[in-house]
């Protein structure tokens, strides 16, 4: 074997959907593993023609100009019903956004419960990290309890900021919900799961079921002040133990 | 004449914005312009309910006018505020069987109007806004009965209110009937004690 | 082309005109005084093969019509006043996107909750300068009459597509509400280009991808606001309009727009029949302001009456045009006379004002 062979081996290729030029994302990011699995996913169900992608505002904003499909967005909070529209006039395409947990827990819980009440068929992949991350990492409806972030600097205490938002329970105790779930990507069996799951969750909006929904845990280096190996620990240890991963919802059918 | 114009002020329910409408509906097969402005409180019922109609063969400026050739009054509540919206020479007309007001102005006319009394004695309290829309057709002359009935027919018909077409036209003719004989106050006040 | 003609109240003239100029998308959510033209939406668009839908509120509304207005098609909402306010954000990233949409707005009175079942023209500031962030512009038609209402809503449509902008439609309480005969009739306009640039997925647009972001971090903060100054300058040179009444001759001139203009013409024909020189401007755009054509109707005459059902609000744009040469006189909310729900300012309490100004 030769030396190019192994590396063509070693080395995969970038996705296809995946635009040329690199992403903004922070050392130790997960966002980037999520964008790549996005993009493989929507590419292995050749949805590519079909798929409009929302962004919110935050770090994922700029995704519209990563993927190589219809895209919109970079305003916080409102992804799922700027997609809605699109969905209702167009119900033949593939419509999904891409949401922090500021968006879903916090300044687009509004448009979030709505979406969820009227069954929308979008699917939302839900980027949660625990804080703001563009911002400077303040407290999110996701921050750990106890997590010192720069507007808990004593650390969240739910007697004054609540408990830590679970977004895809919520979405999971919905009727009009086909699928959720939740991953991460912190390893490489959970990067094969996620991947499972956001598929699936494509998959649903495809056979037109209902809203489905597919939060991914994922790390904020910066503003956790952890280095990318401590990062992976905390998710292991602390995000999990708050946020269980699994599947929560995953029905082919809805009794209207 | 080549314009009408007229407001009805009642309580919601009491059927005076449909007076405005019929009339609008019925004005515009015989007038080139049509104007129907209802104007209500927010509430469904038992608020404030006013609308203003004008039929001309003029173009209508404003929609609205604080003086009006008619004013019909359904309400003991809107008596003060709308005898003053009637032009010198021009009409009032009060249902009296719930107003038991009797005006003072002299430049004006005014018709007494037992609106619910008869209308009850037709079988129903609610056609009293036909009964005075019957009168003030007959009194000012601005369109046909018939084509108000028409109008009528036009909402009615093929829908749950057919059955009460026969009441509704009853009550638009009782209307004219009590223009035709009709005898002042005095009359009036005769008329509508039981 | 002319066609039908019915009997037709303001809120309904705006649906009407809407599906002639081609809109099967509304989105909406209940406030008086425009809840006529929701239901009128509700009930029409499913039957031609459109949709409506209502969310949880006009924040959500507005995002809608952001969604909406990306796919290439024509889309609409209305509300009123409290709503409007609640659709400036989204109306600043439909002017980021240059995203083509039309609103209409019927005016309540005041701020706050205001009055749902009240005549007012207190929105004139907010409306056409814009309540939104970001010093972007909309265009904004006020009509005065239903057949106006009926018109000026397919011109929305043809402007917002032709100039990539927020359309408004002005009206309010009284124009909602008032009933005339309008004829159904579908106006021509020039062709439009295709929008090559409307979200509907690749398939459809031979393998090219559209991208919109609301925000200036791609492509220059001047090249941005150049192309928006480039046009705005042709909106105003090119869609100003205004209409004159009576103005010649006129010894002082009217200005009001929307259902004080009505008021107002009332009061120059009763005026007239006294003898008296007195004419009407009604700006149509409120923005692009019809600022040349008051400045010259303004000298001529020597002074200007301003009516309307404000504190004061179109009166600030007039004193501008006019640059203090003439006296500019403002006849207000205070004018009102009670009857009516919440009273209204009448052709007769305009016509005092003129007397004691000419």
């Amino acid at each position: 074997m030769r030396a190019e062979d192994v590396v063509k081996q070693v080395v995969c290729a970038p996705p296809k959907l995946k635009l040329p030029g690199p992403h903004h994302h922070c050392p130790g990011c997960h966002y980037g593993i999520i964008l790549r699995l996005l993009c493989e996913v929507i590419e292995e169900l050749g949805i590519e023609g079909q798929a409009i992608g929302i962004t919110g505002g935050g770090c994922s904003a700029r995704w519209v100009a990563y993927l190589d499909v219809d895209m919109a967005g970079g305003i916080h909070g409102p992804g799922v019903a700027i997609a809605t529209a699109i969905k209702r006039i167009y119900p033949e395409t593939i419509v999904f956004t891409i949401q922090g947990d500021g968006e879903l827990g916090a300044i687009g819980l509004g448009s979030f419960m709505a979406a969820l009440l009227r069954g929308e068929k979008l699917t939302t992949i839900y980027l949660n990290n625990a804080c703001y991350g563009t911002t400077g990492g303040q407290m999110a409806p996701t921050t750990l309890l106890g997590m010192r972030t720069t507007t808990t600097p004593q650390g969240r205490d739910p007697r004054t900021t609540g408990f830590p938002f679970h977004g895809a329970e919520l979405a999971a105790s919905m009727r009009g919900t086909a699928y959720s779930g939740r991953v991460s990507v912190h390893t490489p069996a959970n990067r094969q799961r996620a991947k499972k799951a956001l598929r699936a969750a494509f998959q649903r909006q495809i056979e037109g079921v209902g809203y489905t929904l597919v939060e991914f845990l994922s790390p904020c280096p910066p503003n956790w002040q952890l280095s990318p190996s401590d990062c992976l620990t905390f998710i292991e240890e602390k995000m999990i133990a708050e946020y269980p991963l699994g599947e929560f919802k995953n029905v082919a059918q809805i009794d209207y | 004449m080549s314009q009408f114009q007229v407001a009805v002020a009642g309580v919601g329910g009491q059927g005076a914005l449909l007076f405005g409408r019929l009339l609008a509906e019925a004005g515009r097969s015989r007038y080139e312009h049509v104007s129907y402005f209802p104007h209500y409180a927010t509430i469904m019922r038992g608020g404030q309910s006013e609308c203003t109609v004008i039929i001309s063969h003029q173009e209508i400026s404003s929609p609205i006018t604080f003086e009006l050739q008619a004013v019909i009054i359904m309400h003991p509540q809107f008596v003060e505020q709308y005898q003053n919206r009637v032009q010198p020479g021009g009409r009032l007309f009060l249902d009296s069987s719930v107003v038991p007001h009797k005006i003072t102005r002299e430049d004006i006319e005014v018709f007494y109007i037992p609106a619910t009394k008869s209308a009850i004695e037709l079988g129903d309290d609610r056609v009293a806004n036909l009964v005075l829309l019957g009168a003030y057709l007959e009194a000012t002359k601005a369109v046909p009965l018939e084509l108000v009935e028409k109008a009528l027919e036009g909402r009615l018909r093929g829908g749950r209110g057919e059955a009460l077409l026969p009441l509704n036209k009853e009550a638009l003719r009782q209307g004219a009937r009590l223009i035709t004989n009709y005898g002042g106050w005095k009359d009036d006040q005769r008329r509508n004690s039981y | 082309m002319t066609g039908e003609k019915i009997l037709c109240e303001g809120n309904e003239a705006v649906g009407r005109g809407a599906i002639y100029a081609g809109c099967k998308y509304f989105f909406g959510y209940p406030i008086t005084p425009q809840n006529e033209i929701a239901e009128f939406m509700a009930r029409e668009l499913p039957q031609i093969g459109g949709v409506y839908v209502q969310p949880e509120g006009e924040g959500a509304v507005a995002y809608m019509l952001f969604g909406g207005a990306l796919t290439g098609q024509r889309v609409m909402t209305a509300t009123s006043s409290p709503g409007f306010s609640l659709m400036q954000e989204a109306i600043s990233h439909l002017a980021a996107v240059e995203a083509p949409a039309v609103i209409v707005e019927v005016m309540r009175l005041g701020p706050g909750a205001g009055t749902g079942g009240q005549q007012g023209q207190t929105d004139y500031r907010q409306v056409t300068k814009g309540g939104g962030h970001g010093a972007y512009r909309c265009l904004v038609i006020a009509p005065y009459s239903a057949q106006e209402i009926f018109d000026f809503v397919q011109l929305a449509f043809y402007l917002a597509d032709k100039y990539r902008i927020v359309v408004i439609v002005l009206t309010d309480f009284i124009l909602g509400r008032v009933a005339e005969l309008i004829e159904l009739r579908r106006l021509d306009f020039e062709p439009l280009p295709q929008k090559d640039w409307a979200l509907k997925g690749k398939a459809q647009k031979e393998g090219r991808r559209s991208c919109h972001l609301s925000g200036l971090v791609w492509g220059g903060v001047t090249g941005y606001f150049s192309r928006q100054l480039d046009k705005y300058q042709e909106i105003v040179a090119s869609e100003t309009r205004y209409q004159t009444y009576k103005t010649e001759g006129a010894q002082l001139l009217l200005v009001a727009y929307g259902s004080m203009a009505r008021v107002a013409r009332d009061a120059v024909d009763r005026a007239q029949a006294q003898g008296m020189k007195v004419g009407l401007l009604r700006p149509i755009t409120l923005w692009p302001f019809p600022k040349r054509a008051i400045r010259e109707a303004g000298l001529a005459a020597g002074k200007v009456l301003v009516v309307e059902d404000s504190p004061g609000e179109l009166v600030e744009d007039v004193e501008v045009a006019v640059g203090g040469q003439v006296p500019v006189h403002l006849l207000n909310i205070l004018a009102r006379h009670i009857p009516g729900p919440s009273g209204l300012i009448y052709p007769e309490r305009v016509l005092q004002e003129v007397k004691a100004l000419i």
